[in-house]
């Protein structure tokens, strides 16, 4: 494991040589960041959550810095069989593509790579299931993800993030 | 148009708009109660002898009014029986939505 140098900025003001022992201290930190070793900053993560009734739409904004989302929640079916699906918009433009991820009630945990359009869900109620798929058109550029359903109440929590590295 | 909440997932701030209400037979499929809340509901609107007596008469709905811990107003002989039994769709959905707004 790389440990972390803290450095003093002093250190790295105009006129100071650029030594071999700070470029070290740099390299290393970056793969000591990585690796959350002791003394490293904390890398900063992102939760957000929402709820829908009766088959409202549940939208995430805001994602245009992020590549991927991660998310869990569940729905409930309270008004009759029902499927959970999501839409994605381009630069804030329209929602679109409705992609059904789930067809059960009960809990579930879903993953969408905004790069390749890859996404996976997990979930548990009648059955323990799960699908994957691709969602055509999408790229980095999604601003907003809409997750609805016909009738059902809904709830999700989710971390946008960095997606899958190419 | 549906309900909508939006999310800011930069902030975490939320923005709910209101929708058209859910088509009556979707309401109808998340209405349920306890066979206490129906009873005392009923007691109170003066229609629990007149809905007792329209169970007495079926016996699927006897078992069911006797034994049934939950009441659903989309399935079941007891909403059957009170439909065969004359009352209309809307004091049936009264029914429930006075029940269920009772404290179990």
């Amino acid at each position: 494991m790389a440990s972390w140098t803290d450095i003093d900025t002093n250190r790295l003001l105009p006129g100071e040589p650029w030594t071999s022992g700070k470029a070290l201290a740099l390299e290393e930190n970056i793969r000591a960041l990585a690796e959350q070793s002791s003394g490293a900053p904390r890398i900063a993560d992102n939760v957000v959550s929402g709820e829908a009734s009766g088959g409202g739409n549940l939208i995430f904004s805001g994602l245009q810095e992020y590549s991927g989302f991660l998310a869990w929640g569940g729905y409930d079916e309270s008004g009759g069989a029902d499927n959970m699906v999501v839409a994605y918009a381009l630069n804030g433009g329209a929602l679109s593509s409705n992609t059904t991820i789930i067809n059960q009630a009960g809990s579930f945990v879903f993953f969408l790579d905004f790069t390749t359009g890859a996404w996976q869900a997990i979930s548990t109620g009648s059955n323990l299931d799960i699908n994957t798929g691709t969602i055509a058109g999408i790229d980095e550029t999604v601003t907003d993800l809409r997750f609805s359903s016909t009738s059902s109440d809904l709830v999700i929590m989710a971390t946008p993030q960095g997606g899958l590295s190419a | 148009m549906k309900s909508q909440t939006i999310v800011d997932v930069r902030t975490g701030a939320r923005t709910y708009t209101e929708g058209d209400p859910l088509p009556m037979e979707v309401r109808r499929k998340r209405m349920s109660c306890t066979a206490y809340q129906m009873r005392l509901a009923l007691h109170r609107m003066g229609q629990l002898a007149a809905v007792q007596n329209v169970i007495d008469a079926d016996a699927e709905a006897s078992i069911a009014w006797e034994y049934a811990t939950v009441i659903k107003r989309a399935s079941g002989p007891i909403v059957a029986a009170l439909a065969d039994g004359g009352f209309p769709d809307a004091d049936i959905d009264d029914m429930f939505a006075q029940a269920m707004g009772i404290e179990e």
